[in-house]
């Protein structure tokens, strides 16, 4: 009976609670088995999973969603910054949890733990899918961890004088590679039954610190056009930012918000249910938007005879 | 002036659609190369190594893929 080399153990997520669930698991397991097949126990009994609130994580992780919603009323650009460095350190550094897409496809495969067994799973879950039913995406603007990481790296580009923005028309074009992305994802999930066509997303593996193989060369690249490019992956790459996206054409409860500038957008975004706004707010403080070094949208084409005067 | 302004701009957006390109690279190499199933020969007993799963847990090694070891092996079913 030769023993089980990790070699042949070839996946799990680099996320430190899946870790952990992993490890829970085989250990469950192999007591359940061998009470069962031997009617003896083998280890020792773990002790009972404590309650959610007074699970730390969980309870960190409420009261940063708590915390969303004046930071997010307010519209001010500092306690936005300040709430994303929060969000970078509980749901980036510490927990290493963003919603990716293995999220949707899992739950679109009904593939999901229960809600006693992974509470704080089902209060993400459940937070970005409430926000973004009544407040559009405010996940990608104001939650989402990466999304965090890239806004500061951005930050930090301006600054330096980096930032630079692709000319609408192809900007236009290239942002829809998220959805292809979204399509392709999902219909290889359904298709195949397994969701590991979808582990391209670098936000995991970025907080965990392993940036080998292609996935360091994704992650790398991202982070290094986040300094020039606004969000570079949530913008043109990430699906589950695509999916979420389409709360802009529902956000019911949107009027409850701030005013937005959409003028002041210098991202393109055109009116309040425009599906390409990630909600990040930064039109109103114009703190951030790096407008002034953007070439004017281009205005509908006017007829030739009107244009000559003719 | 006009001819100057443009072709800098499509300079600028040739810059953009390279990086965006170059991650599309990433992701279709790791799709080709990292994500296949695993080579596995199934059946038989096994017994996990608990605590090298622990220490490679820890030091990192088995995050390149999401948890799909748990799927269902075909040539296991009684």
């Amino acid at each position: 009976m030769a023993p089980l080399t990790l070699d042949r153990v070839d996946a799990l997520s680099g996320a430190t609670l899946s870790s952990r669930a992993a490890l829970e698991a085989i250990s469950r397991t192999a007591r359940a088995a061998g009470q069962t097949a031997f009617g003896r126990a083998f280890g020792a009994t773990p002790p009972p999973r404590p309650p959610p609130w007074e699970q730390p994580a969980v309870v960190a992780t409420a009261v940063l969603l708590l915390a969303f919603f004046p930071v997010w009323r307010s519209g001010r650009d500092t306690p936005r910054l300040l709430y994303q460095l929060a969000v970078l350190a509980v749901l980036g550094l510490w927990l290493n949890t963003p919603l990716t897409e293995v999220d949707l496809i899992n739950l679109s495969l009904g593939q999901v733990a229960g809600l006693t067994e992974n509470p704080l799973r089902w209060l993400l879950i459940g937070f970005a899918a409430l926000t973004t039913v009544l407040l559009g995406p405010v996940w990608c603007g104001y939650v989402c961890p990466f999304g965090a990481l890239q806004e500061l790296l951005g930050r930090i580009g301006r600054r330096l004088g980096l930032r630079a923005y692709p000319d609408r028309p192809v900007e236009t074009r290239v942002r829809f590679l998220k959805y292809l992305l979204l399509t392709a994802v999902l219909l290889a999930a359904w298709w195949t039954g397994e969701s590991r066509h979808a582990a391209f997303d670098p936000m995991q593996h970025v907080f965990a610190g392993r940036l080998a193989g292609w996935l360091g060369v994704i992650a790398v690249v991202t982070l290094l056009a986040a300094l020039v490019y606004y969000r570079f992956w949530c913008r043109y790459f990430c699906p589950v930012g695509a999916f979420l996206n389409l709360g802009n054409k529902l956000a019911l409860a949107q009027h409850l918000g701030p005013k937005r500038q959409i003028e002041r957008c210098d991202l393109g975004v055109t009116d309040d249910f425009d599906v390409d706004c990630i909600r990040c707010h930064r039109c109103i403080d114009a703190v951030d938007v790096g407008l002034p070094h953007r070439p004017p949208a281009r205005t509908a084409a006017k007829p030739i005879l009107e244009e000559t005067g003719e | 002036m006009m001819a100057r302004r443009g072709w800098h701009l499509r300079h600028r957006d040739l810059r953009f659609l390279a990086v965006v390109a170059l991650n599309l690279v990433g992701v279709a190499g790791y799709l080709a190369t990292e994500s296949g199933p695993a080579e596995v020969a199934a059946g038989g007993w096994r017994r996990i190594d608990r605590a090298a799963l622990e220490s490679r847990i820890e030091s990192g090694e088995l995050s390149r893929k999401e948890a799909v070891w748990f799927r269902e092996v075909e040539s296991a079913k009684p």
